[in-house]
């Protein structure tokens, strides 16, 4: 009946491996991976990942003010509303994390999160 | 850690012995419950040192032994802390289980008891993530570095655990 | 390294608990200072006609959002003129009779702007509801009133008219036709109740909200550096998300008013929704925004709009009397920086030029 070693040669490799391995999974610098966030009060509508997108896309959100947005790769953008304001439409493309936009009569407002760093944490104004 | 290069004992034997194995990973995880919680850990970085009651079952017992004992503490943890609580020990416990069932096959051995015991915690984290991706949404997947990172300070206490208390489960098993 | 044959026990276990406990220090020193990302939970909703952004850290952070936003909304049940039975909207239709039995929060509040309105003699008044009734900003029925019209309501607005006793729990208006209108320290005041609610529901180890234009913080951010806060670019047109600078907070909120909200256009001239209370019509300062920072949302709200009214030299004035900080951008390009903020406050946008005056 043979008892185990307590530490061989194969269990410090499997645990320098391990460290490695992790180590290197949390250090690797991420791509600016910038996700949309689509939400109507407070529910989540869509996510979009905006750097997997390699053409512009249209998502049509429908509703009585019939919100349109179009996602691209790196922004996105409320493209029409048939809201009396137009602030939301006027907002222009969001493009950083952190940035938002919004449309007030049809409670829907547009996101951008992650990406490392470098956004603030809000917007006073 | 081979009851099965030995099949030695009468099922009777057998079943008290797996008694008390599941009594030990049921102390342990009440005396791990009763530490106090680590707020600078990560949600769900645990020692889980009841890991190595299953650890040893699944060499010394094989896996249908080890497997009941994974059921029956995730069935403790789920009385006293909930479904969500025995799905996450279960999930764990079985994956962890079953790692070690096959590294602890009688003629192939490559680990040491630290290497068993940083397997087996990796791969019971690995279970539980599996479940907490399948509860809370992919965002749960965060953690998997830092699971995959705390895994090894964890799985080395539980080997150096195991090793320690080998002699005496043995001694246990072996002798009347 | 298999272990010696004899008794390979103690020193094995010990250089191993020696190694193990190293390495679960770093990996615990890690954790803190990289793993907070993961456990930060943001959500926006609609409230108070603005929408409340919120990034909340803690464990119990996806609960305490909820509980903020529903405290924020249980504000404006209270405080909104439009509200029937809110608190303010009592108190207005009671005008010229009897004291109003009102909330003990919005007595504090209403009170807090008797206070604002006194010391900045009445550039901020919060019985401005007549006159922005009339204009309706932000509304379906925008538009330039008739001076004569105007000349009426005006009449009508005056703070010190507004009675609180924070005591009972009542105010009264004195005459019939006033009303108070609390637009103007609203989301502000939303910040505090979201803070205090953070604070209530425990789990929360920092957050930071923004309602509309103000900000308000909850203790430290996880990672030890500051809040940094982007006061938004009057000038930045269309794109509204341009932002004029950063101020780097430690704690306390902000608020900001500016023209380029709510204003609309007719006969080819701008009218923007901050009154001066003494003309009736949109204030003309010189300034196109405020930004104040002090230690309450409410306080900041209507700093900022008292402010914005009373132009640079007699804002900068009473901010310094609340030890508070401020940015002002005029009409000019001309950004300055005053109190506090100096030195919190780094501009980014080009177009401007920057002046410091502790």
């Amino acid at each position: 009946m043979k008892r185990p070693a307590l530490l061989g040669r194969a269990d410090l490799a499997l645990i320098l491996l391990a460290l490695g391995a992790a180590a290197v999974w949390l250090l690797w610098p991420r791509a600016d991976a910038c996700t949309a966030v689509v939400e109507q009060d407070g529910v989540e509508l869509a996510r979009v990942d905006l750097s997997s997108l390699a053409e512009e896309e249209v998502l049509n959100l429908g509703g009585p003010y019939r919100v349109r947005l179009r996602a691209g790769p790196g922004f996105i953008e409320f493209l029409s509303s048939d809201c009396p304001d137009q602030v939301c439409v006027r907002t222009g493309r969001l493009t950083r994390a952190g940035e938002t936009a919004v449309c007030l009569p049809a409670r829907i407002s547009v996101r951008l999160e992650g990406g490392a760093g470098g956004g603030t944490d809000a917007v006073t104004g | 850690m081979p009851l099965r290069d030995n099949p030695q004992g009468g099922a009777a034997r057998r079943a008290a012995f797996c008694g008390m194995l599941g009594a030990l990973a049921l102390a342990l995880s009440a005396l791990e419950g009763a530490l106090p919680p680590l707020p600078a850990l990560p949600p769900g970085a645990k020692l889980g040192l009841s890991n190595l009651a299953t650890m040893y079952a699944a060499g010394a017992l094989g896996l249908g032994p080890a497997l009941l004992l994974a059921l029956a503490k995730a069935l403790f943890a789920g009385m006293t802390r909930g479904a969500v609580a025995f799905a996450m020990s279960l999930s764990g416990g079985a994956l962890s289980t079953l790692a070690m069932w096959i590294l602890l096959r009688p003629r192939r051995r490559p680990f040491g008891f630290l290497g068993l015991g940083v397997c087996g915690a990796l791969a019971h984290n690995a279970g539980q993530l599996c479940t907490a991706v399948f509860l809370a949404g992919p965002a749960a997947a965060g953690y998997a570095p830092w699971l995959l990172l705390f895994g090894v300070p964890s799985g080395i206490l539980t080997g150096l655990l195991l090793r320690a208390l080998y002699p005496l489960l043995e001694k246990l098993r072996t002798r009347p | 390294m298999p272990c010696a044959k004899k008794s390979p026990l103690p020193k094995a276990v010990f250089v191993c608990g020696a190694v193990l406990a190293a390495l679960v220090a770093v990996l615990v020193w890690l954790w803190s200072s990289y793993g907070y990302r993961a456990r930060q939970y943001a959500c926006t909703n609609v409230a108070m006609g603005a929408y409340v952004q919120q990034t909340v850290y803690g464990g119990g952070a996806e609960e305490a959002a909820a509980q903020a936003a529903r405290a924020v909304g249980d504000l404006e049940e209270r405080i909104s003129w439009r509200i029937e039975g809110s608190d303010i909207q009592r108190l207005n239709a009671d005008a010229g009779s009897v004291w109003t039995e009102v909330e003990e929060e919005t007595a504090s509040l209403l009170a807090l702007c008797l206070e604002v309105a006194e010391r900045s003699g009445g550039a901020f008044d919060p019985t401005v509801l007549p006159l922005s009734a009339l204009w309706d900003f932000g509304g379906e029925n925008q538009h330039v009133p008739a001076p004569e019209q105007i000349e009426t309501f005006l009449q009508e607005i005056d703070y010190r008219d507004l009675r609180v006793d924070t005591g009972e729990s009542s105010a009264s208006l004195k005459y019939h036709g006033m009303g108070v209108d609390l637009g103007a320290v609203g989301k502000g005041a939303a910040c505090d109740a979201a803070v205090a609610a953070y604070e209530e529901a425990g789990g929360v180890e920092a957050a930071i909200l923004s309602v509309g234009g103000s900000v308000g913080t909850y203790r430290q951010k996880p990672d030890g550096s500051p809040w940094s806060v982007a006061v938004r670019d009057p000038g930045s047109g269309d794109d509204k998300n341009a932002a004029l600078g950063v101020l780097e907070m430690d704690a306390g909120f902000v608020s900001t008013s500016g023209s380029y909200e709510k204003a609309f256009t007719e006969g080819g001239v701008t009218y923007h929704h901050l009154l001066d209370p003494k003309t009736g019509y949109p204030a003309e300062s010189g300034l196109v925004s405020v930004t104040v920072w002090c230690e309450s949302g409410a306080l900041s709200d209507a700093l900022s709009t008292a402010c914005f009214v009373l132009g640079l030299e007699d804002g900068a004035a009473l901010l310094e009397e609340y030890g508070a900080g401020g940015v002002w951008v005029d009409a000019e390009g001309g950004v300055t920086v005053t109190g506090r903020a100096v030195g919190a406050f780094t501009l980014t946008a080009d177009g401007y030029t920057l002046e410091e005056r502790p």
